[in-house]
């Protein structure tokens, strides 16, 4: 099994990515655990900056995105 | 532009030049589809650019054009012209594999995808399809179950992807142009890594039916071809309406060909070029900011921008298209995980797990970029110039490279520079540019949205002024 690789020390993606592919009803077969952890993680970094960002209440979603100026 | 030729040398023509000899009947249609066939069938097993070659419907349409132009009919600005699609376009008769053994199961597509079609009706040929990482999810095309596609001027080195077969098919001379797909760089960054020319357009600017998705917020299709007025040829025959893609424009189509010798001087000012910095230098080889440099200089262009939060549009892009492609594939990751490409098979597996919320921040943030970092962005510059990959052509199986020291994973990092153009849904040409002693590299020329014409007017004048160039490999490196 993976080792956390997050920066907080309270995280265990290991853990999430299992029970959430359970709660979506997704079986990962063992050998592909840890490949799928590793990207999970890879996602995880790359979102927190984004997570972070400060977004007025104002703005919302633009599911279809029309790039018109 | 490449010129007329003699007929041994019609894989180096562009497609308008054929077309031009088709129609004045200088060489036939039929002998067009023929050499063209030929020339697949001893190049493609060094390149596997192909995943499947339609010779027979290719000659039977070919003869169709002869038949028209011998009656005094115009077949259309594309007469004859062989072309090539990305295994993700529909064609009647042929299962769409979009690179997976999965889709092999499917029965055989009803009817071409509307590009294709649109294609057939400006009278071009349609030879085959063109390998790609599986389900478009890559940069590479280094696919398990139908090969790496080899870059034709190294055959030890990808294509890029995932429209690989795409850009090899063109820069090997098996085609003229081809069509590819780009979410988050499928058509760029093969372009640039195989030297020609590689248009994304417009978010919504063409019709994406009948081709398999793999992210909607951003999926385009586009063409890659050996010079910028077929580009511009391909990009206008396919402009128009489509109500069966929910995203596609019903703006008018706005024909480009005919305004690719205006130059750049544009206005009473002219047009405003800028230089993307800042997060487009912190990982790039030096070869390539040199590229972007030679074609800075080339359009005088001086300013220098650094555009905000760019990373976070990357990042934005990343998490969306990782979602949105593993929900599309969901049902088939629960009964066939071990089925896919094992290259994209964990990612696709990892992004089914991402939470509602990381999406929901994505989606808001990219409201958020439009309103306040695009919009004033396009008031101060008409184009913008960014380096295409971070690098030039990876070998075939590399995991990592070394940027600025440091060793770096190429798979996930290849669509850098690429990934945050695709969040803002802007119109973006590739341009190839060959410096000495290196691999050929490309460069982004961003416009404003809808602004493909002063895009291809930009790339038209550095064509023309010899500043890029897009280079059919010699056969001596594809043998």
């Amino acid at each position: 099994m993976n080792q956390n690789r997050s920066n907080d020390s309270s995280l265990n993606i290991p853990d999430y990515v299992n029970q959430t592919a359970q709660l979506i009803a997704l079986p990962i077969d063992p050998a592909y655990q840890e490949g799928t952890i590793a990207h999970f993680e890879r996602i995880y970094s790359i979102t927190q900056p984004l997570l972070k960002f400060p977004l007025p209440e104002t703005v919302e979603v633009a599911p279809v995105f029309r790039p018109d100026l | 532009m490449i010129s007329t030729s003699p007929a041994s040398n019609l894989h180096c023509m562009d497609a308008l030049a054929l077309a031009a000899m088709i129609r004045s009947h200088q060489v036939s249609a039929k002998d067009v589809a023929i050499a063209t066939l030929e020339r697949i069938s001893v190049r493609n097993p060094h390149l596997n650019a192909f995943t499947t070659v339609l010779a027979e419907s290719a000659l039977a349409a070919a003869i169709e054009v002869d038949k028209a132009i011998d009656r005094g009919e115009d077949p259309g600005p594309l007469a004859g012209v062989p072309f090539a699609v990305k295994d993700l376009f529909d064609i009647a008769g042929v299962t769409t594999l979009a690179g997976s053994k999965i889709h092999a199961e499917n029965p055989p597509a009803q009817e071409d995808a509307a590009a294709v079609a649109a294609l057939k009706r400006a009278g071009a040929v349609l030879v085959g399809a063109l390998n790609m990482d599986e389900y478009a999810y890559g940069f590479v095309t280094e696919n398990a179950h139908y090969g790496a596609t080899r870059n034709p001027h190294d055959l030890t080195r990808v294509a890029g992807g995932s429209s690989g077969g795409s850009a090899a098919a063109v820069a090997g001379g098996l085609v003229p142009i081809s069509l590819g797909s780009d979410t988050s760089g499928s058509i760029r960054i093969p372009a640039a890594m195989c030297g020609i020319f590689g248009l994304r357009p417009t978010y919504g600017r063409l019709s994406r039916r009948g081709t398999v998705p793999f992210s909607s917020s951003f999926d385009q299709i586009g063409p890659l071809a050996h010079s910028v007025r077929d580009i511009a040829a391909v990009f206008d025959a396919l402009q128009g309406f489509d109500p069966a893609d929910p995203v596609c424009t019903s703006r008018s189509p706005e024909p480009c060909l005919p305004f690719l010798d205006r130059g750049i001087e544009g206005g009473r000012e002219g047009i405003r070029m800028a230089i993307a910095r800042g997060y487009f230098t912190q990982v790039a080889e030096p070869e390539v900011l040199a590229a972007v440099d030679a074609v800075a200089n080339a359009l005088n262009a001086e300013r220098e921008i650094t555009i905000p939060e760019i990373h976070l549009a990357r990042a934005a892009t990343f998490v969306i298209a990782a979602s949105e492609g593993a929900n599309f594939h969901l049902p088939r990751l629960r009964t066939r995980s071990q089925d896919y490409d094992p290259a994209t098979r964990d990612r696709f597996l990892a992004g089914a797990l991402i939470p509602a919320q990381w999406c929901l921040q994505a989606q808001r943030f990219r409201a958020w970029f439009k309103e306040t970092v695009m919009r004033s962005l396009f008031q101060e510059v008409d184009i913008i110039i960014a380096p295409t990959a971070p690098c030039t052509a990876p070998q075939i199986g590399q995991q990592e490279m070394m940027i600025d020291g440091q060793p770096t994973l190429v798979r996930p990092n290849l669509g850098l520079f690429t990934q945050p153009f695709s969040f803002m849904g802007l119109p973006v040409l590739s341009v190839p540019v060959c410096l000495p002693g290196t691999m050929p590299i490309g460069v982004q020329l961003i416009a404003a949205p809808y602004q493909e014409r002063l895009l291809l007017q930009t790339a038209a004048h550095l064509e023309v002024n010899g500043w890029v160039k897009a280079i059919v490999a010699p056969d001596s490196i594809s043998r």
